[in-house]
């Protein structure tokens, strides 16, 4: 196990090194370069300003002599410069935002399980009888609408028509953990309720696979209750998959939670990258990525390692 | 000749003497047989339904819209369904049926073409990285791993934005989301199919093929592809569900196609504004991503149950 602990995490050394050239060539696949950005258009068209200016900010090395700067400044200093629009460090900034996305993120997760366990193994069980068709019909609707449809139609019925939730806004749950609660539910239903539909389908066809494995065969015949046989000893086997997936999701939220938070006012880094975006503040587009995909990738490590964990049959040989 | 020489002496089965020796006669087999079992699985019957719906709504879409999308009536705002307005009108007075239908043939068209790119990109890579293996399938591989690494939102937000910047026309804005869509749909594409062709190459067929002295290049798309399509088929299908999503989501955050484009997401992103007082401005664009992505999610899992049995039931 440490082995292969140790050779993922080697493995992830080239992804990384992938991504982050991938990240640096977004701002120079952009139009227009950083002076431009820095400065008002007359001062940038006057040659002599925009030499000095080249040689002081590094962008008269080559190409790759930048990015080996810029991944260093990274790397060994966790500097990701300035943000242009507010003028703030940039890795303050993105640490300050990220607890409220885990927070979503994590109750989105738990959400969907509460949801997809139950209905999955209730399909599962009662296989093709009415309960298995409506669970699967749901969870194919749950794949198929968009979740930002669902987020609106959410805060159409219950905030805006029924009144009993707030449309938006976020409180951290230290200073008022009613209030943040309030106001957590509708987004993390609108996550949750899509992600339900994915794990509810893997939970039921995990159980079908189970069901037919010989030691369930073994536990009937030594007349072991139904209920505890597919309770106590399917289930548990059954719900390996299932984890191992919600904690793939996880990390997807991490980075994924854009459109939610948007329409929610939720103050994540989705809302941050995608002010981001808005206001052309590339610096804070690049470092936002980057530490989205790096919290994706090193989350689905943690989740891979975990998986192999719990599943002894598939250890790496 | 040789290919009958082949089959005697290495005693292959029918089916493969039959693909050999009528390579076209066994494919109307297949598809007569599919299209029975496409009748029995009902669903799939519902989702191919849906799909034709949808591909009729998006050719038709010059026809059967009854207004110019994108011409504002100021007389005629904010109105509710009406004969008139199917659908009713928008802040701008526009036919809101005419924006949903013109919305269809736009998410028809990208999303078609963005996941023939993909197949396009993906396949080949695939299968030369399947069936060559050693040191160029392991960079390969790494590249798609460092690729599928990547979350996916965060690479259509990026391109999106590029794409934005350029404050390109609506022709070229389209084209760069479809690209960009994709080559966001080649990594999984080329995983899946390098998958099967490593499973595919160790049959006998292959040996033979080889024997009979066939290029490397002719083995690999002429005699093991074919047989490694079906799993890329159910994937293609369900990508055109999955893309539809993506496209209307980036629309729906303003970084789709440049107002005044029918735009279903985009569309949906204005019915906000009225939420309280309109909120059937909501209901109908979003209707028509449900309906769309539904039919290809449901017509992929019927596909799935057709082409490989053994998932089928789950």
């Amino acid at each position: 196990m440490l082995k292969y602990t140790l050779y993922r995490i080697l493995q992830l050394v080239p992804v990384w090194l992938l991504l982050s050239v991938f990240v640096f060539a977004i701002v120079h696949a952009l139009p227009g370069d950083a002076i431009d950005a820095l400065v008002p258009p007359d001062a940038a068209s006057d040659p002599a300003t925009r030499a000095a200016l080249e040689k002081d900010l590094g962008l008269d090395k080559p190409i790759y002599v930048q990015y080996a700067r810029w991944l260093e400044r990274i790397v060994l200093h966790g500097d990701f410069g300035k943000s242009i629009t507010t003028r703030r460090t940039i890795s303050v900034e993105v640490f300050k935002r990220l607890p409220a996305t885990i927070y979503l993120a994590v109750t989105s997760v738990i959400v969907s399980l509460l949801i997809a366990i139950p209905l999955g193994t209730i399909a599962a069980v009662k296989r093709r009888t009415l309960v298995d068709y409506t669970a699967t019909a749901t969870a194919l609707t749950g794949i198929s609408i968009p979740e930002f449809w669902f987020a609106i139609l959410c805060v159409l019925f219950f905030a805006l028509y029924l009144g009993w939730l707030p449309a938006s806004e976020y409180y951290s749950p230290f200073d008022n953990l009613g209030l943040s609660l309030q106001h957590l539910i509708l987004p993390a239903t609108a996550l949750g309720w899509r992600l339900a539909a994915i794990t509810t389908r893997l939970t039921r066809s995990a159980m079908l696979d189970e069901v037919r494995k010989e030691y369930v065969d073994t536990a009937r015949a030594l007349g072991l209750p139904e209920r505890r046989v597919l309770y106590k000893y399917t289930l548990r086997n059954a719900l390996i998959p299932t984890v191992t997936v919600a904690g793939l999701q996880f990390a997807r939220l991490l980075g994924g939670t854009v459109v939610i938070e948007s329409i929610f006012a939720w103050p994540g880094i989705g809302l941050t990258l995608y002010e981001a975006i808005l206001g052309r503040d590339y610096p804070m587009v690049q470092a936002s990525v980057l530490i989205l995909s790096t919290a994706f990738v090193l989350v689905n490590l943690l989740v891979d390692l975990t998986y192999r964990l719990l599943n002894p049959r598939i250890r790496l040989a | 000749m040789a290919k009958a020489t082949v089959s005697q002496t290495w005693n292959l089965d029918d089916s493969v003497e039959a693909s050999l020796a009528h390579p076209h006669g066994h494919v109307w087999h297949v598809l007569t047989n599919a299209a029975w079992e496409l009748w029995r699985n009902r669903l799939a019957t519902v989702g191919a339904a849906m799909v034709l719906t949808l591909l009729l709504v998006a050719v038709l879409a010059p026809t059967i819209a009854r207004y110019d999308p994108v011409k504002q009536n100021y007389r005629e705002m904010l109105q509710g369904p009406s004969a008139a307005h199917y659908f009713g009108t928008d802040k701008f007075g526009r036919d809101i049926w005419s924006r949903v239908v013109w919305g269809a043939q736009r998410s028809a068209i990208i999303s078609v073409l963005a996941v023939l790119a993909g197949v396009i990109g993906g396949i080949p890579l695939g299968t030369i990285s399947g069936y060559y293996g050693g040191k160029l399938d392991a960079v390969l591989m790494r590249v798609v791993d460092a690729w599928l690494a990547f979350p996916g939102i965060l690479f259509y937000l990026i391109a999106a934005t590029i794409i934005q910047a350029y404050k390109l026309s609506l022709f070229w804005n389209t084209a760069g989301l479809i690209l960009a869509l994709g080559i966001a749909q080649m990594p999984s594409m080329a995983r899946l199919v390098r998958g099967s062709v490593l499973a595919e190459k160790e049959r006998e067929y292959v040996e033979a093929s080889r024997v009979v002295g066939e290029g490397h290049l002719s083995i690999a798309f002429r005699q093991i592809l074919p047989n490694c399509l079906s799993p890329a088929i159910i994937q293609a299908t369900i990508s055109l569900g999955f893309v539809m999503l993506i496209l209307a989501a980036l629309s729906f955050l303003g970084l789709g196609a440049p107002p005044p484009t029918p735009d279903w997401g985009a569309d949906l992103n204005l019915a906000r504004e009225h939420m309280e007082t309109l909120p059937y401005l909501a209901i109908f664009p979003g209707l028509a991503i449900s309906f769309a992505v539904l039919g290809f999610n449901l017509f992929g899992d019927g596909l799935r149950d057709i082409l490989d049995p053994r998932l089928a039931d789950r």
